[in-house]
C-alpha cells in the first residue's frame, strides 16, 4: 500500500481488499444486495436483474462533518477528496477544531 | 480464527498529529514538528527540559533517536546540552519507568520497547526502539473490536506526515 501525500492533507486509504471485506461482511446480503470493487476500480452493484457499474471517480469538493463526541472532542473533519479507484478508497481530510 | 480483510493506511498531516496530541496527549508535553517528535518534560528533580526524537523505520520497527547535542534546559540552556551526554544517565531511567508504566498499564510486553545508546555520525544519540513483532503479538491477543483485529504494518515519518499502515483482521467463526 502506498499512501502518497500532498502538503497540507491527511490521508485515509482502504486498499481493495480491505474495501470488498468490509462490502461482504456489512452491505452484501445472501439473494440480496451485493456491491463489490472490481479489479479496474469499477464499483460493481447488483440487486437481483438489476445492475449498476460505477466507474472510478475523484471528488475533490471540501465538505465538513462535524464529530460530536465527548470522547473525541468537538472535531470537525473537512474532507478534501475521495477518491475510489482499483487500489481501493482514498480520503483526504484535515480535522478542525 | 482470524482472516486478512486488506490493509489500512493513514497518512496524518503535522497540524492534524499536533491537534491529536494536544486533545488526548496534552500531559506528554509532545508536538510533531519537521518529522520529528519534541518532547517538553519535567525531570524529577525539577530541572525541565526540552528532547527531539528523531523517528525512522528498521526491519523491526520504528527507532526513536534523542541526539545529546539538541537536548535543552529550562533554566540550563545550552548547557544542558554539554551536560547531556551526563544527563541521559538521568533521563533514561526516567524515560524508562514512564514506557514501563505505560506498557504495564496495559499488559503489554515489556521487550516491545527497549532503550539503547548509540553514536550516530559523531552525535551521541540515546535510542527509544519500538518493536513490532511483539507488539502485534500482543494486538493479535487483544478482544476483536467489532470483529476486527489489527497489526502494525509500518510506520514512518516524514517532514509533513506521519504514516501507518495497518493489517486488518476479521476473525471468521465455524
Amino acid at each position: 500500500m502506498s499512501l502518497p501525500t500532498s502538503a497540507g492533507t491527511s490521508k485515509i486509504e482502504l486498499d481493495s481488499k480491505l474495501l470488498n471485506s468490509l462490502l461482504a461482511i456489512f452491505v452484501n446480503k445472501p439473494n440480496g444486495l451485493q456491491v463489490q470493487l472490481g479489479e479496474s476500480g469499477n464499483l460493481q452493484v447488483q440487486q437481483g436483474d438489476l445492475q449498476v457499474g460505477v466507474d472510478p471517480f475523484l471528488i475533490s469538493q471540501a465538505l465538513k462533518v462535524h464529530l460530536r463526541n465527548g470522547n473525541l472532542g468537538p472535531f470537525t473533519v473537512q474532507l478534501n477528496q475521495l477518491q475510489m479507484g482499483a487500489q481501493g478508497l482514498t480520503i483526504s481530510l484535515n480535522l478542525l477544531t | 480464527m482470524s482472516k486478512h480483510a486488506g490493509q489500512f493506511g493513514m497518512s496524518l498531516q503535522s497540524s492534524d498529529i499536533n491537534t491529536l496530541l494536544a486533545t488526548f496527549a496534552s500531559d506528554l508535553g509532545m508536538i510533531f514538528k519537521a518529522g520529528c517528535l519534541s518532547v517538553r518534560t519535567k525531570l524529577p528533580m525539577g530541572l525541565g527540559i526540552t528532547l527531539v526524537a528523531i523517528p525512522r523505520s528498521s526491519p523491526d520497527g520504528v527507532v526513536f533517536s534523542i541526539p545529546f547535542d539538541q537536548i535543552r534546559g529550562d533554566k540550563t540552556g545550552g548547557m544542558a546540552s554539554m551536560l547531556a551526554g551526563g544527563l541521559w544517565g538521568l533521563i533514561r531511567p526516567f524515560i524508562e519507568k514512564r514506557i514501563k508504566k505505560e506498557l504495564t498499564a496495559r499488559r503489554i510486553p515489556e521487550e516491545t520497547v527497549t532503550l539503547s545508546q548509540s553514536t550516530e555520525g559523531k552525535i551521541k544519540v540515546g535510542q527509544i526502539t519500538l518493536h513490532l513483532r511483539p507488539l502485534n503479538a500482543w494486538l493479535i491477543r487483544q478482544p476483536p473490536a467489532q470483529g476486527f483485529k489489527v497489526n502494525v504494518d509500518s510506520i514512518w515519518a516524514t517532514e509533513e506526515h506521519l504514516n501507518v499502515i495497518l493489517d486488518i483482521f476479521h476473525d471468521v467463526y465455524g
